[in-house]
Formats: C-alpha cells, structure tokens, sequence
C-alpha cells in the first residue's frame, strides 16, 4: 500500500504514529510547508517533500499509484487547494480534516471520501459541559457518518422528578433502533427504576433520523412535565390569595 | 477583435468577500466569465448562509485580510479578482474591462471603489499616509481598503500578512518592482464600512503599517534601522 500524506505540524504526532502501526509498513510520503514536519518524518523513516505551492503537488506524477491520501493542514483552504491538485490523479480514498463544519460542502463536492470533523468535536464538547439542560447532538465516527450520538446533562429538569422508565417507553415507541443510557455525575450507570436528578447525563445512541426523531420526542416530554409543575405552582399561588 | 473575445471565459478566479449582505453583485456572481467562483463569508456565523455558489466559512471570522490570504491559496487561476460582495458600486462592465485590460499586460494590479469609514480614514491617514508618502514616496493610495481588487496572484503570494488590507501589501509589493504596474481608479461612489468595525480601526490601520514597513525592509526598500524606528512609533 501506498500512502500519501499532506500534514501540518499541529497533526504530525497523532497522524504519522498511527500510519506507523500499519502492518505490513506501506510506503509512505509526506509533504509539508512546515519544517518540523521533515524532522518527525525522518525519525520514522517516510520520504518527504517540501513544498510552497500547490503547484508542486499537481506536478508530482507518481501520485497515480498511490492508494490513499490523508490531507492534515490546519487551514481548511489548504486542503481544499490540495484535493484539487491531486484530484486528477484519481487516489481511491481522500481523508481530510475539517476545521468549520459550514465548510463540509465544499469538501463533498470537491471528492473527500472520508471528513474528518475536529470542529464538532470541540463544539459538541464545551457546549455540553456549558449548557446543560440542551440536548447535543454528533456524529463521532467520520466512517459512519450516520450513526450519531446525543447527549443531554440534567441541571435544572431534575426539579421535575422525571421517571428514567417514561423515558426508556418514549424511546422504545418512536426510536425502535434508539438505545438509551443513564449515567450519573460520576459516570457510574443509573438503573431504569430510579428519578432524573441533577447532574445526570442522558446518552442516545442511533442512526441519524430516528435519533433526531426520539430526541423530539423525549424533549416533548420534559416540556409536558414543565408544564405541569408550572400549573401546579400557579395553583398553590392562587390558594395563597383567595383561600 | 476583443469584442469577439468578451463571452468566452477568462482565466480569473471571482473571491467575492462578503459579511452576508448581498445586494446589487448578484448578476455579477452569476456570471460565468469566471473558471472559479466563491464566495469567502468572513462574518460570524449563527446560522448559515445559503447562496447557489460555494461558500467559504473563514476561521477566525471578521478579519479580513485573513480571509484574503486564505482564499489566495484556495484557487488556483492566475488572475484574481477580489470583489466586496456586499458592495452597491461595482458595475460589471468596469470589472470586465479591467480583467480584460490585465490580460493584455497593461498593468499588473487595478484597485477602484474605496471601501471606507470616517474612522478608518482618521487613522489611516494619521498612520499610515505618512509613511507611505514621506518614507516611500506613494501618493495615489489614499483610502483604507478597495471594494473591488484586481491582480495577478503572484503578487498575492507574500509572506506578510495584515488585519484588514491586503490589497495594500499587495499592491505595494507590485509597485516595488514597477512603478507604472499599477492603476488606482478613483471613483464617486463608495461603500462604507459596516458598524460592527467600530472601535476596532486603529488596530487594523497598526497591524498594516506594521506589515508594510515590515515588506519595505524586506523588498530592501527602506533600511533595516530606519525601519525598526518607523515600528516603534507605531507602538
């Protein structure tokens, strides 16, 4: 196997030491504007070229025979630029990293066989541990990109008392291929029979439409039991003032 | 025998830069002179901008000159044309006439339709005019940034970099080489820089007077202890 690797310095590391562990050792070249680059390369023994256009990759012939490209650049622009140098030669699988997933499009159309997205990753992440009580969703495998994960973290929805087992029945209605996980604030796995309480995370795990389609379903719910508590509060009020 | 010549495609690529407010350039980004189309949107984004050309999402978002550099790399013909998107005053035929003037060879790089503000203006001529007319001898740029840009993409490929107006490092790195390269046409209309950038202008007029000293020093225009002095009144 032939191996083609278009890297920056930032991905040098988890890149090139997991090319490493293939077995039996294709061959493997590297190119790069970076310098750092070339002194990793050499240490794990790849072929490296330098360039500072994109031109000089349109002109290397023997990416014909090449059997897979990893674009790793830090800018999205220069991986765009680098899948349509090379795209004439016809290399059966192109993976790249993408850094805004509004870009995702461009990088359809332009031929990427796999899209690697680091920016969800980062997004799904802090907007998960920032904003509790909204359900975030991702797809974390590029490979798959229909299997997709939501996760939800419980702050102020506990006040409700939500049963685990109500929720367990709405996913097996409307998600039949939907699995659902209840971990507690300590990551430890919480039983179908106990309360939502604060700092719970409710995990889904599914394909694409159906997933989307139970989250609307289960967040339904919680604006059900939103609702009641708020007519009840009300109620109590209104004892207050006439009563 | 140009005349027969206008219809056929041109090997330009069209960046159209824009902050998601486009009016009057709709016919103009349709067209299909251009081998290469995107549009780069530099704003910030909430939710995404749908339009029937490529769109290019710039990280970080608001800085402008980033976006120019980045979208130099992004294509590959060998005549850009950098149009403001959200610009009322570039007519087609005006960019028609100078893609074709600069494939003939009459000059390398056409700037017209000042894209300013009264603040951008201020400082820029505060800061930067002074360097340009007394230390490098330039008259004829006197606004901050051009709505619509035109050039040939080697002049594009620099080393430097700056917040808000390439075109000006680009046009000086033109203009070091050829002194008559170079048209700046001077027009009534002009667009005005959004709001948003309020408050924001002497950071961007710094960071370009900066690079153009740092391109001087560079191209051997101007000394290195000259400079080094020129840069630190900046400070």
């Amino acid at each position: 196997m032939k191996v083609f690797i278009a890297l920056s310095k930032k991905y040098v590391r988890p890149i090139l030491s997991v090319v490493y562990m293939l077995k039996p050792k294709p061959k493997v070249t590297v190119v790069s504007d970076d310098e750092e680059v070339e002194v990793l390369s050499k240490y794990y023994g790849y072929e490296f070229k330098q360039f500072n256009n994109v031109e000089q990759l349109a002109a290397m012939q023997e990416l014909r025979e090449y059997d897979i490209a990893i674009l790793a650049m830090d800018e999205d622009s220069k991986n765009v630029s680098i899948i349509k140098a090379v795209k004439q030669y016809s290399i059966p699988i192109i993976v790249t990293i993408l850094h805004n997933s509004n870009n995702r499009e461009i990088f359809i159309s332009e031929g990427a066989t796999y899209i690697i997205n680091a920016d969800e990753f980062l997004y799904s992440n802090i907007h998960a541990l920032i904003h509790p009580d909204t359900w975030v969703v991702s797809a974390p495998f590029s490979a798959l990109p229909k299997l997709e994960i939501a996760v939800y973290r419980v702050l102020r929805r506990a006040l409700f008392n939500i049963p685990i087992s109500e929720i367990l029945e709405k996913v097996k209605e409307y998600g039949s291929d939907v699995t659902l996980y209840c971990f507690n604030r300590f990551g430890n796995k919480v039983s179908e029979n106990s309360i939502l309480s604060t700092g719970d995370y409710i995990v889904l795990i599914g394909v694409a439409e159906s997933l989307e389609k139970t989250v609307r379903e289960v967040e339904k719910l919680f604006r059900k039991y939103e609702e009641v508590y708020a007519r009840r509060y009300l109620e109590t009020i209104r004892l207050k003032e006439y009563g | 025998m140009l005349r027969s010549l206008k219809n056929e495609t041109r090997h330009a690529a069209l960046i159209g830069l824009t902050l998601g407010h486009i009016k009057k350039l709709k016919s103009l980004l349709k067209e299909d002179i251009f081998t290469e189309k995107y549009l780069i949107f530099y704003g910030v984004s909430i939710s995404r901008v749908i339009w029937k050309i490529p769109i290019f999402y710039i990280d970080p978002p608001l800085i402008r000159g980033y976006a120019m550099k980045r979208s130099v790399s992004l294509v590959h013909e060998p005549v850009l044309v950098f149009v403001n998107a959200d610009s009322k005053c570039i007519e087609k035929s005006l960019v028609k006439n100078a893609i074709e003037d600069i494939e003939l060879g009459k000059y390398k790089m056409f700037l017209s339709i000042p894209f300013t503000s009264s603040n951008f203006e201020k400082s820029y001529n505060r800061v930067v005019a002074p360097i340009l007319k007394d230390v490098l001898g330039i008259n004829n740029v006197n606004f901050p940034s051009y709505s619509l840009v035109i050039g040939l993409r080697k002049y594009f490929d620099l080393d430097e970099y700056t917040l808000w107006s390439y075109e000006h490092l680009a046009l000086l790195n033109t203009l070091f080489i050829d002194k008559s390269s170079v048209r700046i046409e001077h027009s009534e209309c002009a667009d005005t820089i959004p709001e948003l950038f309020n408050g924001v202008e002497d950071i961007f007029i710094k960071s370009l007077a900066k690079s153009i000293v740092n391109l001087a020093i560079r191209q051997r225009i101007i000394e290195e202890k000259l400079g080094k002095k020129l840069i630190e009144g900046l400070l």
